[in-house]
């Protein structure tokens, strides 16, 4: 109740703000050049103005102003003037000449377009694809009025056709970065996007080009370069007004129809607010499950299976440093604050060569760059957790830091409720970002990451457990030239987690896992022509695996102090990609990975015979290893080959290979990912993973990129993924291979989205069809489940259907929409009961062989900006949402106990009924 | 030394979590067996001690039927120490030993069953250390379920041989009849329906129940320096359980398990427990030491078990521990009526006499021809604890 008097006492407050009437001045002004008098308002209130100053040159005024609102001031001194202008986010003034900017489009806006296809200027071309014509900014002759720059001086002898630019487009508004944004240079078909450093590199042909851009949210530009030798270039752009209409400007709009890579997923991180997630917490992870080819075990289970892949073979990297498990409360929260996150992507397959050790996907989650510019910020208050991100200019233009952290206050809510069993249980968790950045001179940068999240939780009085996440990144990005760049990343990840136990008799204890790995990656970017582009370079990790130490806790306890001998590996790999252009229809990227693990000393490994299974009695010897010697080593080229073909117009066919190898495993012997299942580095017991994935699909887009219809098969194979033999125990286990059993993994699918990227109602549908199949067939009885035939995997869901819907009713107000139905997951189920020790018991025998109900979920949010009113604390959006508004109480598992002699089943959810909440976010 | 690992089953306590207890449930799912299998089950534990040794076999059944299915017509011996121990079927399913023997330290003993023409024979076992428990206490504590009495063993092995250790438990107690009264009701005349009110010699007020463990209980030392069991709790009893109401025994048996036969009964806990919400582990077939000569293939359920016992029992009574005295009781149905004589020509009270279905109570105070009857009574378990019940007192009872 508390929670929903500080909301409300936070709405009122916000209101009250938001009324104030618009700041007024009193200014008096004898025939002064406008240019001065702007200056003397910027200085006087928050206003800021845009403008050139050529307009403005010879412009003079008067006027005598007594309290008046800045915004009629403006009005009258412009008055006489050709100048108009326009008020944006309440203090900006942004003056035109000649051209009156309107935040409606003109009527028949979009009909004329159509009617009207031939206008030279906006017919631009790219490749194969017709800009289309609804993308052309709404724009009055200003576009006749392009800027004009001369690089180098005509030589009389130069036999060079072409030249090379580079630059850097910028925001004018906070100086960061313009990723994504598209350049063309008109007439030719050519052009080039920016990197996420807001850098492009173009090949211009000598003499005059006329160079268009076009980014979301950006206002479009078109200058004309006469270049005469290689250059510079470097733009800041204004922000679009077109922004704030419902007509979108997308840079990247044909992407998934030109890249040469299959299963890319990019997730859209300002949209993805809208979606109505558990306890109204933004979350790119959630999000991502709403994709084809991604989903969990449950609500309740941390890890993310892909393609049919297992939990423990995701690559998640943030800022390049891996999150080992970015998982908050059993997986109900991710860990990684979702303000923080500039770009996310995820590749389920076809990984490009930079990135390995991980059999199924690549997370490659980016943090945003600060605002270089000015404070700025943004945070939510939701009934669970608090989150707050400060964006803090250091040098102006040059450096930045960031730093958010996000916390849960529900142990208040557990402590406040009535029922013992849960005052007595605790969850908290919270997670924390620092991020800085420096841009050093034009062709050097530096980006520092620091990330640690903690959660602790106990049940029983008796015992607390707890995992931490930690990582740090620093990334320099250095420019040789308009064609060679580099990257350098030096990364720490670090995982662990604990378990305190403090009962009644003499065996308190304390019980510790951690994991680390320390990592460098070198890449270079060349641009070798117009064909080909070539990424290559090494990556070199060494892990370090502390598998668990248990001590005693307080001077009774009779715990031996035991400590398994830590685990080391060192991970290398070269990689090498070209992405060939053979012509204007045909597109590959090719990329060779080869990878060697050597598994370190100092460790003591067990032997056995090939001809019996491995268990103690089987056990033939031990092999002493010393620090550094190497155990064994494992390795392979690693392949990832894809090629794009257009059919047609905004129409293309792709198809690829990859294959991958995996030296780091988890030990568990749940059915679910749980916080305190292990990793294991392959040793001379334990193989490495591998996987081959073969895929193809389709790729089209309609109407100007405003729907996006993609159809995508895959095959993928895969050897030696660990099993557990039946009750295995995998923590303080020394003999691990004793309890392991490896297999052969076999999944494949076929993938549909439908996205309708734009409009009022916006959205997408995904369904898929999938299976993923495991086989245990060792060569003696204790190493076979199933008979050695092929079953269904845990996670092995075949139907899978997410709509996500957003319909914005005003540009305030939007609902939106999530719904989710999934095959029910295969569990182990009884095949008969018998009678044992007074007590009745279930006798299992094959695995998997029957299905939990049906998973289906209903989400429904609503949302609200706040209003776009002048002066105010910050920008707000309030969103109201029901998580499973239809109630279904979706079985998470089933199980049998034993109860009082007698076999009980089970079925167990975890948000079985509807579960409102609100949230409030905020952004200044 | 062994490969098997230490053992933190505690972390397999993590049932529910707080947010879990908000917003998820757990509630029962109707199931049925969807593919029965039909598997032999061999429950055989033959201990140190000198008696005559049982060995069970039984056949799995389906999830919907509540019997067990006997194995019936089965040939066992048990080989060890040169010799054989020849076992007979006493009744359908149970196999006693012909003659009396206890497991002999330093011997291989192996099962041998034969059925149907097939045979099966069990790995060899030894029988592994003895140790005594050293102490058996009674205690009153507190926890986070509430007041309650806890049962704890003691118990030491200076060699440190012993590690594995599983518990039994019998537990003996006396129980009240809440409303027994000295006199009862008879039907003097069956072809009336009258009855009268006459001193009750058939009732019984105190009675004795007993009642086994029911749950796999073990404990291991492996983790510890010393193998010493100290403190275990291997019976916790709520305090307003009423088998302890009155005088309650309970004779504690701990077994000494070998690694492997602890494994197996561990895996099998495992899988019978509560599972955590959040992560379940892994079931599947449990083998157990027991193969068929006859079809490798076949799967037999169960564990041949060589194991070293030692018991110790002790007694409290209710107020040993807590003030005043216990209220709770075997029954809880006892609200007390007054049934018509009889309406036309049906007798109500006399028939309900004749089943043996009440007990007297007292007079009917508001007695109202016609609408009630003149005496009140209850159900025959309030006034008679011999329903449920042993009358005799047992032999080891010390008061």
């Amino acid at each position: 109740m508390k929670q929903i008097f500080f909301i409300l006492f936070f709405n009122f407050l916000y209101f009250g703000v938001a009324q104030e009437s618009e700041p007024r001045i009193s200014i008096s002004i004898q025939n002064t050049a406008l240019v001065t008098v702007i200056e003397e308002i910027e200085e006087k209130t928050d206003f800021h103005f845009y403008f050139i100053d050529q307009w403005l040159q010879g412009i003079k005024v008067t006027g005598d102003f007594r309290d008046t609102p800045v915004t009629e001031v403006i009005e009258k001194l412009l008055t006489n003037t050709e100048i108009n202008f326009y008020v944006m986010d309440g203090s900006k003034v942004i003056l035109t000449k000649n051209t009156l900017i309107t935040d409606r489009l003109p009527e028949n806006y979009f009909s004329k377009q159509e009617v009207v296809p031939e206008n030279d200027e906006n017919n631009i071309t790219s490749g194969k694809n017709k800009v289309p014509q609804s993308l052309v900014v709404y724009q009055i002759k200003e576009t006749n009025r392009a800027r004009m720059i001369t690089i180098g001086k005509e030589k009389p002898n130069d036999i060079n056709a072409t030249y090379n630019l580079r630059g850097t487009i910028t925001g004018a508004e906070d100086g960061k970065p313009v990723s994504d944004l598209v350049l063309m240079v008109e007439g030719t078909g050519k052009g080039t996007t920016t990197d996420e450093n807001g850098a492009y590199q173009l090949k211009l042909t000598k003499g005059p080009n006329i160079i268009l851009t076009k980014g979301l949210g950006f206002k479009d530009t078109k200058t004309t370069v006469v270049i005469y030798s290689d250059g510079e270039y470097n733009l800041q752009l204004d922000e679009s007004i077109e922004s704030l209409d419902e007509v979108v400007v997308r840079s990247d709009y044909n992407k998934n129809v030109e890249d040469a890579h299959t299963g890319v997923i990019t997730l859209d991180v300002e949209n993805i607010k809208n979606i109505p997630l558990i306890l109204g917490e933004e979350d790119i992870f959630k999000a991502a499950l709403f994709m084809p080819g991604i989903s969990t075990a449950g609500e309740g289970s941390a890890g993310y299976n892909v393609r049919g892949g297992k939990t423990d073979q995701n690559l998640i990297l943030f800022d390049e440093g891996v999150i080992y498990n970015p998982a908050h409360f059993f997986g109900i929260f991710s860990a990684i604050n979702p303000f923080s996150i500039g770009k996310a992507t995820i590749y389920k397959g076809n990984i490009p060569v930079e990135y390995g050790g991980r059999l199924s996907s690549v997370f490659d989650i980016r943090s945003k760059k600060g605002n270089m510019k000015q404070i700025s910020g943004e945070g939510s208050i939701g009934p669970v957790t608090g989150n707050l991100l400060l964006e803090l200019p250091v040098v102006q233009d040059k450096s930045s830091i960031m730093v958010g952290g996000r916390a849960t206050y529900s142990n208040w809510i557990l402590r406040s409720l009535d029922d013992d069993r849960l005052k007595n249980s605790e969850a908290s968790f919270f997670d924390l970002i620092g991020k800085f950045d420096q841009v050093i001179n034009e062709n050097n940068s530096i980006e520092a990451t620091g990330y640690f999240s903690h959660d602790a939780y106990s049940v029983t009085r008796d015992s607390i457990y707890d995992y931490s996440n930690l990582m740090a990144s620093l990334i320099w990005n250095h420019q040789f030239n308009t064609q060679n760049s580099l990257a350098v990343t030096l990364s720490h990840s670090g995982y662990g987690f604990g378990i305190a136990y403090d009962g009644l008799a003499n065996n308190d204890f304390n019980l510790e896992y951690k994991n680390n790995e320390s990592s460098l990656k070198i890449k270079m970017k060349s641009l070798l022509n117009e064909q080909h582009t070539l990424d290559y370079g090494l990556i070199s990790k060494l892990y370090t695996i502390y598998p668990g130490k248990i001590n005693p806790e307080g001077i009774d306890s009779e715990i031996t102090a035991l400590t398994i001998p830590k685990e080391k590996g060192l991970e290398s790999a070269l990689f090498l990609s070209d992405s060939y252009k053979f012509n204007d229809d045909l597109l590959f990227e090719l990329g060779i990975r080869y990878s060697l693990y050597a598994a370190l000393g100092p460790s003591t490994q067990r032997t056995y015979p090939d001809d019996a299974p491995k268990n103690s009695g089987t056990q033939t010897g031990m092999i002493n290893y010393d620090n550094n010697e190497v155990i064994k080593t494992n390795g392979g080229p690693e392949v990832m080959a894809s090629a794009r073909y257009f059919l047609g117009e905004d129409f293309s066919v792709k198809a690829s290979y990859n294959n991958t190898i995996q030296y780091i495993h988890t030990l568990s012997s749940n059915t679910t990912a749980s916080p305190i299942d292990t990793w294991k580095l392959s040793d001379l017991n334990i193989e490495p993973q591998r996987s081959s994935q073969y895929s193809l699909g389709l790729y089209r887009n309609l109407d100007a990129g405003l729907y996006e219809i993609s159809l995508e098969g895959y095959y993928k194979k895969q050897k030696n993924l660990l099993d557990y033999k039946v009750g295995a125990q995998l923590l303080l286990n020394e003999a691990i291979e004793t309890e392991v059993l490896q297999g052969d993994g076999k999944a494949y699918g076929i993938e549909l989205m439908l996205k309708k990227n734009e409009g009022k109602l916006n959205g997408w549908l995904a369904y898929s069809y999938s299976r993923s199949l495991i086989r245990l067939a060792g060569d003696f009885d204790e190493e076979i489940v199933n008979g050695g035939e092929y079953f269904a995997t845990n996670y092995d869901k075949p139907h899978d259907l997410s709509i996500v819907a957003n319909y914005k009713f005003t540009r305030r107000f939007s609902a939106s929409a999530n719904f989710v139905y999934q095959t029910g997951r295969p569990v182990t189920f009884p095949v008969g009961k018998y009678t044992y020790n007074n007590a009745e018991y279930v006798v299992y025998s094959d695995r998997n062989a029957y299905r939990i109900p049906d998973y289906y979920r209903l989400d429904l949010s609503f949302n609200m900006e706040g209003t776009h009113k002048i002066e105010k604390l910050a920008h707000s959006f309030w969103s109201f949402s029901i998580y499973n508004a239809l109630g279904r109480n979706n079985p998470y598992s089933v199980f049998f106990v034993t109860e009082d002699g007698n076999i009980k089943a089970y079925q167990s959810s975890i948000f079985s009924i509807p579960v409102p909440t609100i949230t409030y976010n905020f952004k200044f | 030394m062994t490969q098997r690992l230490l053992k933190y089953r505690i972390y397999r306590k993590v049932t529910m979590i707080a947010l879990f207890g908000i917003l998820g449930c757990v509630k029962p799912f109707p199931t049925e067996t969807l593919d029965f299998e039909d598997m032999m089950v061999v429950e055989a534990t033959i201990t140190n001690e000198e008696k005559t040794q049982q060995i069970f076999l039984s056949r799995t059944y389906p999830l919907e039927i509540d019997s067990i299915i006997p194995e019936s017509g089965a040939a066992i011996q048990i080989t060890g120490g040169e010799q054989i121990y020849t076992f007979s079927e006493s009744s359908p399913g149970v196999y006693i030993s012909d003659q009396e023997f206890g497991a002999q330290p330093e011997t291989e003993y192996q099962l041998q069953i034969t059925k149907n023409g097939n045979t099966y024979h069990s790995n060899n076992v030894r029988l592994p250390q003895v140790t005594r428990i050293d102490g058996l206490k009674a205690e009153s504590i507190v926890d986070e379920n509430g007041e309650a009495m806890a049962i704890f063993v003691d118990s030491y092995d200076p060699t440190g041989n012993s590690r594995n250790y599983r518990y039994e438990y019998v537990e003996t107690f006396r129980i009240v009849a809440p409303y027994y009264r000295e006199k009862d009701l008879i039907v003097p005349n069956e072809n009336s329906c009258g009855v009268e009110l006459v001193n009750d010699e058939w009732s019984v007020k105190e009675c004795f129940m007993t009642d086994y463990s029911n749950t796999i209980i073990q404990y291991s030392t492996s983790n510890l320096t010393d193998d010493n069991v100290e403190r275990f709790m291997v019976r916790r009893i709520a305090k307003d359980n009423f088998i302890i109401a009155h005088r309650y025994s309970i004779l504690v048996r701990q077994f000494v398990q070998t690694n492997e036969a602890f494994a197996y009964y561990e895996a099998l806990h495992t899988f019978s427990g509560q599972e955590s919400v959040f992560s379940g582990s892994q079931p599947g077939f449990l083998q157990g030491n027991i193969t068929s000569d006859t079809n490798p293939d076949e799967k037999i359920v169960g564990y041949f078990d060589i194991s070293s016992v030692s018991k110790k029992r002790i007694f409290f009574n209710y107020n040993d521990f807590f003030n005043g005295n216990s209220s709770s009781s075997y029954t809880e149905n006892c609200d007390s009526y007054a049934p018509l004589i009889s309406e036309g020509n049906r007798c109500f009270l006399s028939e309900l006499i004749n089943f043996n279905a009440i007990r007297y109570l007292e007079d009917n105070k508001n007695y109202t021809p016609g609408l009630d009857g003149p005496y009140r009574v209850v159900p025959r378990i309030c006034g008679d604890c011999s329903v449920v019940g042993e009358v005799e007192t047992p032999d080891f009872w010390i008061e």
